[in-house]
């Protein structure tokens, strides 16, 4: 067998077998968009089909008006912008402090940020849960912004590693002119890890975006968001579940970080393999 | 160690009150959001507080030694380890193939590499859900294809029977991250270097161990160590994927079945549905504990191993 068609072989098993995992890969999509069109009958009957005898959109129209989507919408949308904007400002800065200024605590700070991701957030979370609660701050989405002031301790590592590719000498003619940190900081280095930014900014919006514990713990049902209110908002009066509704709403839910993430897929897949994350 | 006013000069003290500055906002949250609600959890742990009791007192390390006669918490630290050990090879292993399968030759590249890393951006509680009405008994697709097909001849309970291989299901269909980062770590191998080893006549399996495997060791260290690490923390998959009929009155924090009631979820569970707030802050530290333990431990092995090979 020449060398050629030897290759010929060997590209159309990699494609069958990365097309066969792509299937599989998108069968629990199928299977949503499926249920999502039938009718409550069709999902229960005694033995359902796989695919619905004929589209019936009317779930996509219900699982808007049986709650009030759009409030919740509105909900997750202002944790998690408000999260995403304080989450990224404070691993900035964090970050261009752990690349820049190289005291002696250097390390034992960067290594504590990172040894932070071993302690799960369950833990502290049901303790802070129970300690504010007693202060009154529960049921506010003004806590999002609180907490993302904290940071997260791989998006200090992200930006830290954007900012170690920036020369120093950057921002020293800067200094030399005069200007102070925040200037440097805000004016010349933030900038130019845009795409860092970039990167941090969606994973923090995807990471509130899916949070279910936080809302679960601090909101009450009026001001929760989609996570916990997909939950348990599709029942009918005997308080069953109504599959196609449910998988309509998820659809709407999966669909706005799915949009966020085609829009900015360039962006991603680039910042992600030009060597954000090293070992 | 120096002293403060050796180091002193002016551009040193200039530098650590830049960095304090630019860290402080991290320092403040760690404090407040992590710090004092695991100390304040812990002194509460040394009480028997319940969540409507009037009187505390406290009581020592009694909630401790109760929660090391529990055979529950026993169980519950098993098949949490033994998820992150599964969930780690799947995700390190799978994760592997496909970067190795979509290199940059494959035509189409960019567009399975966006397919496959599509169900990452699936939020977690969308995901249960999803796999939820795929794995179900009687309505679920998979059954349905699977009787379609001819394959069985009932429907198998998927949640019932396998609860953690429906579990690491969403593991499998979350790999995109872990092909993401080995498709980085691919690019870093520069391309001449499997050149010159085919003029040399090495075959494919060799050009892997030689060249491939060493320039992605750190890589698969870092996956290693990452996925464990949150593997250890799973805490609301299991709830949403748990196999109660799925047409009965939804509560969605009941406890799962006793194969995925992770180690979390039990403290979450005896905290918040049973009232025993010492008890439940109890079985959280220990949890913490074993987390740390095992993730620094796991850690020095991993680094060990990598290293050691990259020696040889």
């Amino acid at each position: 067998m020449s060398y050629k068609t030897n290759r010929i072989i060997i590209q159309t098993v990699k494609y069958i077998v990365v097309i066969f995992i792509l299937i599989m890969f998108f069968l629990p999509i199928l299977s949503m968009l499926s249920v999502s069109l039938k009718t409550e009958g069709e999902i229960f009957k005694q033995s359902p089909n796989l695919f619905p005898e004929k589209l019936h959109f009317q779930n996509y129209i219900n699982a808007f008006t049986r709650i009030n989507y759009l409030r919740y919408v509105y909900n997750s949308l202002l944790v998690a912008l408000m999260y995403t904007v304080a989450c990224t400002l404070s691993s900035g800065m964090a970050g261009y402090a752990l690349a820049r200024f190289h005291i002696r605590e250097n390390g034992i700070f960067f290594t504590i940020i990172l040894s932070s991701i071993m302690i799960p957030i369950v833990i502290t979370l049901i303790p802070f849960y129970l300690l504010v609660k007693n202060m009154g701050l529960t049921d506010k989405h003004v806590l999002w912004l609180l907490y993302g002031l904290g940071g997260a301790p791989f998006m200090i590592y992200l930006y830290r590693q954007f900012f170690l590719t920036i020369p120093a000498s950057f921002e020293e003619s800067a200094r030399i002119d005069g200007a102070g940190r925040f200037r440097i900081f805000f004016g010349i280095m933030l900038p130019l890890v845009n795409s860092g930014t970039v990167i941090t900014a969606i994973f923090a919006f995807q990471f509130t975006w899916q949070n279910y514990i936080m809302p679960a713990l601090f909101l009450s049902s009026l001001k929760t968001t989609l996570a916990v209110k997909l939950n348990g908002a599709y029942v009918d009066i005997q308080q069953n579940i109504l599959l196609g509704e449910l998988m309509a709403g998820i659809f709407y839910y999966i669909a706005i970080p799915v949009i966020v993430f085609f829009i900015f897929q360039r962006q991603i897949m680039r910042g992600m393999l030009a060597g954000g994350i090293k070992g | 160690m120096k002293r403060l006013g050796k180091t002193g000069n002016r551009i040193e003290r200039e530098k650590r009150k830049s960095f304090y500055i630019f860290i402080a906002l991290w320092i403040i949250g760690f404090a407040v959001f992590q710090l004092i609600p695991i100390l304040w959890g812990f002194k509460v742990s040394l009480t028997n507080q319940m969540a409507f009791s009037v009187k505390v007192k406290n009581v020592g390390f009694k909630n401790y030694q109760l929660a090391l006669k529990d055979p529950a918490v026993y169980y519950a630290i098993y098949t949490t380890l033994l998820y992150a050990f599964l969930n780690t090879a799947i995700q390190v292993s799978l994760g592997l193939l496909l970067a190795l399968l979509i290199d940059q030759k494959m035509k189409g590249q960019s567009f399975f590499r966006v397919m496959f890393y599509l169900p990452y951006v699936i939020p977690i509680v969308a995901t249960g859900w999803i796999l939820r009405v795929f794995f179900d008994k009687n309505v679920g697709t998979l059954n349905l294809l699977l009787l379609n097909l001819g394959m069985i001849k009932d429907g198998i309970s998927w949640m019932g029977e396998h609860g953690m291989f429906t579990i690491l299901t969403a593991g499998f269909w979350r790999v995109g991250w872990s092909m993401l980062i080995f498709i980085g770590g691919l690019s870093t191998i520069p391309r001449d270097l499997y050149d010159a080893a085919s003029v040399d006549g090495a075959g494919y399996l060799r050009r892997f161990k030689v060249i491939t495997l060493p320039f992605l060791s750190p890589f698969i260290a870092f996956q290693l160590v990452v996925s464990f690490i949150y593997g250890m923390q799973v805490f609301i998959l299991p709830y949403i994927l748990n196999p109660t009929a799925i047409r009965g009155a939804q509560v969605t924090l009941e406890a799962p079945p006793k194969e995925t009631f992770f180690i979390l979820s039990k403290g979450y569970d005896l905290i918040f549905n049973r009232g025993r707030l010492a008890y439940g802050f109890a079985v959280l530290w220990i949890t913490f504990v074993i987390v740390l333990i095992f993730s620094l431990i796991y850690t020095y092995l991993v680094k060990k191993a990598t290293y050691s090979e990259m020696e040889n």
